[in-house]
């Protein structure tokens, strides 16, 4: 009853009404994208982590974590693998060598850390070869010669193995990008002319374009019209088992791009088994073992059980070897939250105004219905509902509104790139970012809103208890 | 009479020449610039477009596989030494009195912030066993008649190098240029060597400068000051407790 009337007095003044419903739905519509867009950016982050990285736990030769010594193994590697691999939660593991590097083009020498991994792609857990950049890059296994490697795609700009050549297609996608026909018209003057070095393409670029449009696309202009040298040899020099420097040189099969500066320019993969025998290695014998879990959630746990079940080892969870993931999967609740606090702090300013207009235009009307006998409980609870009803409406509206533009968003994807890739990417972000909506986010995101609902409403609320029927009724408005 | 005496003159010459194939010609220019041991004084310049630096050193080898290098100049590394055994590289300094051996990861970064790396101090060698040598033409550099020598890695040699041209002087067999390409058979850089004198009797250029192509305002420019070769050095001079003593060290030979 009281509910019925309270919704009707709603739409007594339509436009002050839907103006409210209005600006709750795009508040909290562009909360929830901002929100969802922070959380798919740290999410990508985070399963590139896991896929590249770090997987859930890894096992080390408690020593081997000081200065990456190749020396300090884990010699039984191969038996320890498959114990793993009987343990229930386990959903892949593999082993793998990792050791610390040079690597050699013609143009430059660039420290790395060479990473060994399982030549089977489906046996590993690392996952690079989904980032591989293009069509002509291979992984390890689709290749039957054993000195083979892939490169980040910063480490081949580093070692300059990209070629550069401006051509239709690449000003077709720069001009799909938006960049101003001024700068694609100068790009046209060197059209098809190969570059076979960074360099030397930047050095073309910043004599042809001004210094503003220079900093401004230079990358993205590399970025359309570079290919990589696929099948150039490096040498990868190493320290083996006994401290000897080995050296051997390796065709390049393939770059992967993971958007991530760091990673890209300091990975390389090659063959296990290979760089086993170039390091004098036992074939057994691996320096890191990386477990995938069934749940992310439960890695503490089973943390401890592989950890009592290998004393002499070194376990660690996801959490220990990157904290930010700890807050960000712990924490992220409580950050929603105090974010969504604000916006609706600042909404509940209109709510209060809105409701005590409402009252106030009403007084007569609210003095009538006292004198009729109706009690101020009902008074009290019928300006209360006006103003949950009005905020649970602007607020549904704005969470379908705010979830239909993730859906779309996290389809499409942001793409930032033309504004920031350089900065986020060297700090281990993705400059194309796809939004997810999390459950929480919309769970929380009701509740705060409800909860908004009612706290906007004591006052005027109150306000109302306070009139006298018999003063209230005299007044004119 | 005359005419059939230059003949046979041109015949004799020519054929001295065809004797000689590209692998003896590279190794016999490489024997000029070492000796059992060797002792130099040089200096380094490094340029680049906002920098330059400039650094002198002492220099002992025995060998491919010992060497000792000093600090000089300027100041603020003086004392420094470098040891090479074998394949390993130790590096101390006085000031802090520190001993470190480079790891593979430091080998091949440039030397000193020059053009050099550790790396091609190191592997000198390989230019006379791992190519394969072929004349390609006559050049003048500097009014000497010249060489042109292609040297293309033997497969499965650990070169990064896709090819390398040199040219070698005829007369005192001095590999007077160094182009070195690409895979792709892109020049990367080229070492001029200039400046031809006579050191404690051999004939040897002593000024090297190294030009990268894409960026040849950056260059590393080595002027060899004093050098002798086949010096007696005892092999108690390639130690590390030689290498502490820094200046004091005895480059007398």
């Amino acid at each position: 009853m009281i509910l019925s009337i309270a919704w009707k007095n709603i739409w007594r003044s339509k436009v002050r009404s839907l103006i409210l419903i209005g600006t709750i739905a795009f508040a909290l519509a562009g909360t929830i994208f901002i929100l969802s867009m922070m959380d798919g950016w740290m999410k990508d982050r985070n399963i590139k982590l896991i896929e590249t990285q770090l997987a859930h736990i890894q096992l080390h030769n408690p020593q081997f974590v000081n200065n990456m010594s190749i020396t300090d193994t884990i010699a039984d590697g191969a038996s320890i693998i498959e114990e793993i691999k009987d343990m229930k939660f386990t959903q892949a593991v593999s082993g793998r060598i990792k050791v610390m590097g040079m690597v050699s083009s013609s143009y430059s020498s660039q420290g790395a850390i060479i990473e060994g991994v399982n030549s089977i792609r489906k046996d590993d857990v690392s996952k690079v070869y989904k980032y591989l950049s293009d069509s002509t890059s291979k992984w390890l296994d689709k290749v039957k010669r054993n000195n083979v490697v892939v490169i980040g795609r910063k480490m081949a700009k580093k070692l300059q193995l990209v070629n550069y050549q401006i051509t239709d297609q690449s000003l077709q996608k720069l001009k799909d990008m938006g960049l101003p026909s001024d700068v694609l018209h100068k790009l046209a003057t060197v059209k098809d002319k190969k570059f076979h070095t960074t360099t030397n393409f930047y050095n073309t670029l910043e004599k042809i374009l001004t210094e503003k449009q220079f900093d401004e696309y230079s990358d993205l202009i590399a970025d359309a019209s570079h290919s990589y040298k696929i099948g150039h040899k490096i040498i990868l020099r190493m320290q083996d088992t006994k401290g000897d420097v080995v050296e051997e040189a390796f065709r390049v099969i393939g770059v992967y791009n993971t958007n991530n500066d760091l990673f890209d320019g300091m990975y390389i993969f090659v063959k296990k088994s290979y760089l086993a025998s170039l390091l004098g290695l036992g074939a057994n014998t691996v320096n890191e073992i990386a477990i995938i879990t069934d749940n992310q959630k439960k890695v503490e746990t089973y943390k401890q059980a592989i950890k009592q079940k290998f004393p002499s080892l070194l376990v660690e969870s996801i959490f220990d070897m990157d904290p930010t993931m700890r807050i960000m999967t712990s924490l992220v609740w409580v950050y929603y939250a105090i974010f969504e606090a604000f916006i609706l702090f600042a909404l509940s300013f209109g709510i209060v105004n809105t409701m005590l207009m409402a009252v106030m235009e009403r007084t007569k009307e609210l003095g009538m219905l006292m004198a009729i006998g109706m009690n101020r409980r009902r008074v009290f609870s019928m300006i209360m509902n006006e103003s949950v009803l009005l905020t649970i409406t602007g607020g549904i509206l704005g969470i379908i509104l705010g979830y239909l533009i993730v859906l779309y968003t996290g389809h499409v994807g942001i793409n930032l790139t033309k504004y920031a890739q350089q900065g986020m990417e060297a700090l281990g972000y993705s400059s194309i970012i796809y939004p997810t909506a999390s459950p929480i986010l919309l769970l929380e995101t009701t509740i705060l809103v409800i909860f908004t609902g009612v706290v906007a409403a004591i006052y005027p609320a109150l306000k109302a208890l306070k009139l006298k029927p018999a003063i209230a009724l005299h007044t004119d408005v | 009479m005359k005419k059939l005496f230059l003949i046979i003159l041109t015949i004799i010459m020519t054929a001295g020449l065809w004797a000689q194939d590209g692998a003896e010609i590279v190794h016999r220019a490489y024997l000029k610039m070492e000796g059992r041991s060797q002792y130099a004084q040089m200096t380094m310049i490094v340029k680049r477009p906002k920098w330059s630096r400039s650094v002198s050193m002492k220099f002992a080898s025995q060998g491919t596989d010992y060497a000792l290098v000093l600090i000089t100049a300027p100041a603020k590394e003086q004392g420094q030494t470098f040891l090479m055994l074998k394949n390993q590289m130790w590096m101390y300094n006085p000031r802090v009195n520190s001993l470190i051996k480079l790891g593979p990861s430091m080998m091949s970064q440039g030397w000193m912030g020059s053009d050099y790396s550790n790396d091609e101090l190191l592997n000198e060698g390989s230019i006379t066993k791992d190519y394969n040598y072929k004349i390609i033409g006559n050049d003048v550099i500097d009014n000497r008649q010249c060489w042109k020598i292609e040297l293309t890695p033997k497969p499965g040699k650990n070169i990064v190098w896709g090819k390398q041209i040199l040219w070698i002087d005829k007369k005192d067999y001095l590999i007077l240029r160094t182009e070195l390409y690409d895979e792709d058979n892109y020049l990367v850089k080229t070492q001029q060597a200039t400046d031809i004198k006579n050191m404690h009797g051999r004939i040897i250029p002593t000024k090297f400068i190294i030009t990268p192509e894409d960026e040849p305002e950056n260059k590393t420019i080595l002027t060899i000051e004093d050098i002798k070769f086949d010096v007696n050095i005892p092999r108690s001079f390639f130690t590390i407790q030689n290498m502490r003593r820094g200046l004091d060290i005895n480059f007398n030979f």
